[in-house]
C-alpha cells in the first residue's frame, strides 16, 4: 500500500509538472496567437502576468469588488492604476474576438480556457484614437455601489465622426478616475468631449454582460474601461485634458483644481483624423 | 415572496388582474436586485398602477451588507422590464426615498393596487 502510494505521488508529479509544461504554452504569455503581450512597467516578466496587475482602492466607502453582480468584472472596472500605453488602432480593437462562452456569464463561471483567451487581450494598456460620438452619464450601477453621486460616463469611439454607434467602442470613465483628474471638470465639460476628436489611454476590459447591443449600440464588447488620460485634438496638437486648459466647444473644460500636467506632448493627430466635425447623437 | 399578494380595499382592477400584474413587477424587481446587490433582503414591495391601466411603477426598499437602497421598477402592466437601484446610507433614508418616489408617481396619476410582503 505504502508502495502505491509513493508510486501514486510520483506519477501526480510527473502530472503536474506537464500539466504546467502545457500552461505554460497556451496561456496568456503565448505568442502563438492573439496581441503581443506589451512589456510595460510593473509587469513581473515571463513567468508572470502580461500586464501589469491591477490597483484598486475603496471609494467613497465602495469597495473594488462594488456591491454586487460579477464582482470579478467589477475589480477591473475600479482600477485606478496608469499604465504605458500602446498605440493601437481602432480598427485593431473592434476586431479583437472573444470566446461566445462567456457572454452573459460571470466571470466565476468561465471556462478555464475561455478565461485564458480573454486573459491574452485584457488588461492591456492600449492608446487609440477617434472621435468621440457621444457621452453619457450613466445610472447607479453595482461597480460604484448603486451611489446616485458616483455613476460611470459612457462614450463611444468611433474611426470616423460620420460613423455610427454601432460601429463604435465604447470608453467608459469611471468616478474613481474622474475624482484622480479635476483637471477633467465637471460632468458638463466632460460632456462637451462629444463630437471631439480624442485620443483615450486606458486599460483593455471585455464587458461579457451586454452581447445584445452588439451592431446596435456598441461595435464590440471590448472596453478601454477605465480611461485613464485623454487627450483632445487642438489644432493638430493633442492637448491633455487634465491641464484644465482644453477650449471644449462652449468653453474651457474645466476649472477646479489643476494637477499640473503637460498639455500638447508626443505625436500630433493624424493627418487622416485632422479635422474636427461636431455631432451630437441622441440617447437610444 | 409571490404567493404574498395584499389588494388594497378599493381598487378599479379585479383581483385577479392585480394579483397577476403585481406578482410579475415585484418578482422582476427582486430578480434584478439579487442580480445587481449581494445579500439583499427586498422589502414590501409597493405596485401602483396609471389611471388607465396599462403602466405600473414598483417600489421597495432594499437592505444590504454595505449599503441600503430604493429599487423601482416600471414598465407596462404584466411586462415591467425597467428598473433602478440607488443606494442610501441608511435604511430611513431608503424608505423615505422609496415613499418620496410613490408620493411623485401618485400626483402622476397612478393609484396603489397592492403590495407584496418583503423577504424575511
Amino acid at each position: 500500500m505504502a508502495s502505491r502510494k509513493r508510486f501514486t505521488g510520483a506519477g501526480m508529479a510527473v502530472a503536474m509538472v506537464v500539466l504546467l509544461a502545457t500552461l505554460a504554452g497556451c496561456g496568456p504569455g503565448s505568442t502563438a496567437s492573439g496581441p503581443t503581450p506589451t512589456a510595460t512597467a510593473g509587469a513581473t516578466g515571463s513567468a508572470g502576468p502580461p500586464y501589469p496587475t491591477p490597483r484598486e482602492e475603496t471609494y467613497q466607502g465602495c469597495p473594488p469588488q462594488g456591491d454586487g453582480g460579477d464582482t470579478a468584472l467589477n475589480v477591473l472596472k475600479n482600477r485606478i492604476d496608469t499604465g504605458n500605453w500602446q498605440p493601437v488602432s481602432l480598427q485593431d480593437l473592434l476586431s479583437l474576438t472573444w470566446p461566445s462562452g462567456v457572454e452573459k456569464t460571470r466571470r466565476s463561471n468561465w471556462s478555464q480556457a475561455d478565461a485564458q483567451t480573454v486573459a491574452q487581450s485584457e488588461g492591456r494598456p492600449v492608446v487609440a484614437e477617434g472621435y468621440l460620438l457621444m457621452l453619457r452619464h450613466e445610472g447607479p450601477e453595482s461597480p460604484n455601489c448603486h451611489d446616485r453621486s458616483s455613476r460611470d460616463y459612457h462614450a463611444w469611439l468611433a474611426a470616423s465622426a460620420s460613423d455610427d454607434r454601432s460601429s463604435a467602442m465604447i470608453v467608459e470613465l469611471t468616478p474613481r478616475v474622474v475624482a484622480n483628474n479635476p483637471g477633467w471638470g465637471s460632468e458638463q465639460s466632460i460632456l462637451r468631449l462629444a463630437g471631439h476628436h480624442v485620443r483615450v489611454s486606458g486599460w483593455l476590459l471585455l464587458d461579457q454582460e451586454h452581447p445584445e447591443q452588439l451592431h446596435k449600440t456598441r461595435g464590440t464588447l471590448w472596453e478601454i474601461h477605465p480611461v485613464m488620460k485623454i487627450e483632445v485634438d487642438q489644432g493638430g496638437s493633442w492637448a491633455n485634458l487634465a491641464s484644465g486648459t482644453v477650449a471644449l466647444g462652449n468653453g474651457v473644460a474645466r476649472t477646479t483644481g489643476s494637477q499640473g500636467q503637460s498639455t500638447g506632448n508626443s505625436g500630433s493627430p493624424s493627418s487622416r483624423h485632422h479635422r474636427t466635425r461636431h455631432r451630437r447623437h441622441r440617447s437610444s | 415572496m409571490t404567493d404574498s399578494w395584499h389588494a388594497e380595499a378599493q381598487t378599479a382592477l379585479d383581483p385577479a388582474t392585480a394579483a397577476e400584474i403585481g406578482h410579475q413587477a415585484a418578482a422582476y424587481l427582486a430578480s434584478a436586485v439579487h442580480d445587481e446587490v449581494n445579500e439583499a433582503h427586498v422589502g414590501q414591495v409597493r405596485i401602483l398602477v396609471s389611471q388607465d391601466g396599462s403602466r405600473i411603477y414598483a417600489a421597495a426598499a432594499v437592505r444590504g451588507p454595505l449599503r441600503m437602497y430604493l429599487a423601482t421598477a416600471w414598465g407596462p402592466a404584466g411586462h415591467v422590464s425597467h428598473k433602478e437601484i440607488a443606494s442610501y446610507p441608511t435604511l430611513p433614508e431608503a424608505e423615505a426615498a422609496r415613499d418620496a418616489a410613490l408620493g411623485h408617481q401618485m400626483k402622476q396619476g397612478f393609484s396603489s393596487i397592492g403590495w407584496v410582503d418583503g423577504e424575511p
